[in-house]
């Protein structure tokens, strides 16, 4: 399996203005292979900027990004297999839908890979499956959908280039609570069936603690923790610190824990509170 | 101009509006709506995507009018075109997006063009400048460029636009929807001290339980209708009813729903929204403070 890693990079914008800035300092970080990594921060933490030097579409000015050990950027010439291998579905994906037909759109990736035909159809039909995106949609422009449906085809079209890695930048922003879980189930079940890495870029404590295994915390362009989904929640007082917020229900039994109630504070779904609390009053 | 008498509390009235989009005829994306929505209030009105809620949000200044109905605002009707200029000096709104509304090079400029447009004196339009940008905070942003500010600051900035045409009323159609936590934070508490200093009426129009609940009341629609209204205790007190139809209620309104079918939390209120209160009903039962 693909292993993506990243060993002190570094990235600024605006080299020689005014505005120069440092979006990410040193960062190593890397991402388990088959499971789901959520990278979250603020506005400004620097977490789309390391969405795109995960592809290649952007170079650090220092360190390394490692495909399998091997830095993406060794042999320039080869960066576009970098690209096919590491998807990056970008925010608001559906903006930059253009084909005439849904269909065309998201065959353009495996096109471009120069599949045969016969693979595109089968790609094209698998990644409308898991996006959401359902047989009748195919044929219409994809001017005539709704929003939401835009948003899976978008999604749709980079699952058909087939990646080893998978790079969502914020997949849910701006939908409403169903068209959020819509969208996260169908990344969760692409990444179990077909046992694909993918990297979430979010600055929704909720939706990680539900969809994520591990998770990276930026601030300020650096790495301020990382581990599983439950080591991260665990260190509540830096995570408050970076301004994210804790998820209601890791705060909430923290309150509970200050009222007198001994509470494990370490949980983060609705469910785990509420075993906890029968459980205390059983004793 | 045609006024329709309208009790003197009530800012905006819509009457059995009905509404169909043009290119989508038998759409109904609004079915008979009636609401009124009195002066100084601050009202949230919820709801997922095609619920109508936007619909809505567009009929109130008469960027939309209603196929049949009517809606009103101080007393009159959106659906004349001579009402249009009074109606939109009165109801200011902020889109979705805030890279489609800002239109000066300029912060200060941007928020001068709603203004200038309605022929006020240009020392006029300095002092209305000066003010609304201190009030949302971002005075000292306004020689910048507005490329360069955050989703937060340019929706603020959007609302000092609106602000220096001295609204009655500011609709916010998603403006909080393409923002960050932190982002959304700083619309609503703008909006919030704008409703309760200096009693400007707001409609929030959002998917976002946990802003709703910071309203005075909650509309919540549901298939071009309303599903229900009350104030936040009373709408999130209906988690079946809510859930139903693919809405959440906030956390901690949710985990008390749950906790009250165990008999021993059955004396835990409905329809709580606030993490500490919640957590203080609790830790009370916990503790044997209180009889469950």
């Amino acid at each position: 399996m693909t292993e993506l890693r990243l060993e002190e990079v570094s990235y600024k914008y605006g080299i020689g203005t005014p505005f120069e800035k440092d979006a990410l300092d040193s960062v190593s970080c890397s991402f388990t292979p088959g499971r789901i990594t959520g990278i979250i921060g603020h506005t400004g933490s620097g977490k789309s900027t390391l969405a795109q030097l995960l592809n290649g579409l952007n170079k650090p000015h220092s360190g390394r990004v490692l495909i399998d050990g091997r830095d993406i950027w060794e042999d320039k010439g080869s960066i576009i297999n970098v690209r096919f291998r590491v998807g990056l579905v970008f925010q608001y994906p559906e903006y930059q839908l253009f084909e005439e037909t849904v269909y065309a759109d998201i065959a353009f990736g495996p096109k471009n890979m120069r599949k045969s035909d016969a693979e595109i159809d089968a790609l094209v039909k698998s990644a409308a499956e898991f996006a959401g995106v359902s047989e009748e949609l195919l044929q219409k422009s994809p001017f005539e959908l709704s929003g939401g449906q835009k948003r899976r085809v978008a999604i749709a079209g980079v699952m058909a280039m087939d990646p080893d890695i998978i790079v969502f930048d914020e997949p849910a922003a701006g939908l409403d609570p169903g068209g959020r879980e819509a969208i996260f189930k169908g990344i969760k079940d692409y990444q179990r069936k077909k046992g694909k890495t993918v990297i979430i870029i979010s600055h929704s404590m909720e939706d990680m603690a539900k969809y994520a295994d591990e998770l990276v915390v930026l601030k300020d362009g650096r790495v301020l923790c990382s581990g599983s989904v439950a080591e991260v929640f665990g260190k509540s007082e830096l995570i408050r610190s970076s301004g994210l917020g804790l998820p209601w229900v890791t705060s909430f039994m923290n309150k509970l824990s200050t009222l007198g109630v001994e509470v494990d504070c370490g949980v983060y779904t609705a469910e785990d509170a509420y075993q906890q609390i029968i459980s205390r009053i059983k004793e | 101009m045609g006024k329709v008498k309208m009790e003197d509390n009530i800012i905006i009235s819509a009457r059995e509006v009905f509404f169909e989009y043009e290119d989508d005829p038998g759409s109904r994306a609004l079915k008979n709506v009636s609401l009124d929505i009195e002066r100084g209030s601050f009202v949230a009105i919820l709801g997922h995507n095609g619920s109508g809620k936007s619909t809505f949000a567009k009929l109130i200044n008469g960027i939309l009018t209603p196929t049949s109905g009517r809606v009103l605002v101080n007393g009159l009707d959106t659906s004349e075109e001579k009402n249009l200029t009074e109606i939109r000096r009165k109801v200011g709104m902020v889109f979705q997006n805030p890279d489609n509304q800002i239109v000066g090079s300029v912060v200060e400029e941007d928020v001068a063009f709603g203004p200038e447009n309605l022929g006020i004196e240009p020392s006029e339009i300095r002092k209305r400048v000066d003010e609304a940008l201190e009030t949302v905070g971002m005075a000292k942003y306004k020689l910048h460029a507005p490329g360069r500010l955050s989703g937060g600051q340019k929706q603020r900035v959007a609302v000092a636009g609106i602000l220096a045409m001295m609204p009655q009323c500011i609709v916010l159609d998603e403006s909080t929807a393409m923002l960050d936590p932190a982002g959304r934070e700083e619309i609503i508490s703008t909006v919030l001290k704008l409703n309760k200093e200096r009693g400007i009426t707001v409609v929030l129009i959002t998917h976002y339980m946990n802003e709703a609940a910071r309203a005075d009341r909650v509309v919540v629609m549901n298939d071009g209708k309303v599903l229900c209204d009350g104030t936040p205790r009373e709408v999130f007190s209906r988690v079946e009813l809510l859930e139903s139809v693919g809405l959440d209620v906030p956390g901690p309104t949710k985990l008390l729903y749950m906790l009250k079918k165990d008999p021993r939390f059955f004396s835990l209120p409905d329809g709580i929204v606030d993490e500490d209160e919640a957590a203080a009903l609790v830790s009370d039962i916990l503790n044997g403070r209180k009889k469950p």
